[in-house]
């Protein structure tokens, strides 16, 4: 019998992309590791609930059949014994930062996916998502491009009358950036052989807060803030 | 390349056009990829203009609007006209709040507006 990550990967994997992919089974969290047929109904109609979301989001056409398929994959006998406590993972936990560890190019898409339902759950509208996504991926990318790895937390944050904005904040232990070169990226004076100088300058745009705190050999981190627009 | 094997790209010959569909997650191997395979494409299909339909990608950020604009810069040099078409309205905005533009590439609303345009260049 295989886990549910194992059973729902089988059915997706030739349907959507190796990222959407990852997206998918590292969001059904704790639930993933379980075996198929240990699942409750409950849970079952869980996994397949947030499947569709996601289904419908990156795969609308074909969404119903392989959701359908998704469901076969799951049913197994009934549960037998007492309902494992467990949920689904979901965004920001005891509302900490979400962290997401970039290491490879592939994350700078995954970590794009990961921004656009972080704001969509903060009530984000869909422009605003896309404008988190695109900062996050900014971000994400000149962590490969420059540090080689580091780490982009996410979180939501809500002023006085409830609105919510995005506190990004992408850290790494690389080369860092001298100081006149930073200067330069900001004024737009500065491009780099791979846009670095074109990437902070677009996210500085995008933020409603934005701030570099970088020293040479020691790493970069950027915090930058993006509020829902009212 | 199994029809039901996934790898985010697909070319279609159509006459003299080449379509390009890009899967909703345009990540950075796939960009690049479509770079390498396309000028070739281009070559050896004899086509007379690329169009790249966009309409499921999600986000663009300042990178993959590099990768566009040279595709579509080094299309043009080889004689073939470029368009890029279906554009999500979030992404459009976005890329104009960054102050990114899109220089080397034509845009269309459309795959049908950016064969009318072709088919008037003629």
């Amino acid at each position: 019998v295989s886990t549910v990550a194992q059973a729902v990967g089988g059915v997706l994997a030739h349907a959507i992309s190796p990222i959407t992919l990852r997206s998918i089974t590292s969001r059904l969290g704790a639930l993933g590791d379980q075996r198929a047929r240990q699942l409750t109904d409950d849970d079952r109609a869980r996994v397949l609930r947030h499947l569709d979301i996601c289904l419908s989001l990156f795969a609308p056409a074909r969404c119903a059949a392989l959701l359908e398929e998704c469901r076969r994959a799951l049913a197994g006998s009934p549960l037998r014994g007492p309902a494992p406590a467990m949920g689904i993972a979901e965004a920001a936990p005891n509302g900490g930062p979400r962290r997401i560890e970039v290491r490879r190019e592939d994350d700078i898409a995954y970590a794009r996916i990961e921004a656009l339902g972080e704001a969509a759950r903060a009530g984000f509208s869909r422009f605003d998502s896309v404008k988190v996504a695109t900062a996050v991926s900014e971000l994400a990318r000149n962590i490969i491009f420059y540090a080689g790895t580091g780490e982009i937390r996410l979180a939501v944050t809500r002023d006085g009358k409830g609105s919510p904005s995005i506190q990004i904040q992408a850290m790494d232990g690389g080369p860092g950036i001298p100081p006149e070169r930073l200067q330069q990226a900001l004024a737009g004076s500065y491009r780099s052989e791979r846009g670095l100088g074109k990437g902070l300058l677009a996210v500085s745009r995008l933020a409603d807060a934005f701030e570099v705190s970088s020293a040479t050999g020691k790493g970069t981190t950027v915090r930058c803030e993006i509020k829902r627009a009212t | 390349m199994g029809a039901d094997r996934f790898d985010g790209l697909a070319i279609v010959g159509i006459r003299d056009l080449l379509l390009v569909t890009v899967s909703s997650d345009f990540h950075d191997q796939l960009a690049v990829r479509l770079k390498a395979s396309l000028s070739d494409r281009v070559r050896t299909s004899g086509s007379r203009a690329v169009v790249l339909d966009i309409s499921a990608v999600e986000v663009i950020d300042s990178y993959i609007t590099r990768v566009l604009n040279d595709i579509g810069s080094c299309v043009r040099f080889m004689g073939a006209g470029c368009f890029v078409v279906g554009m999500r309205p979030a992404v459009a905005m976005t890329l104009v709040e960054m102050g990114i533009h899109l220089e080397g590439i034509r845009t269309a609303l459309s795959l049908d507006e950016a064969v009318t345009a072709l088919e008037a260049a003629r």
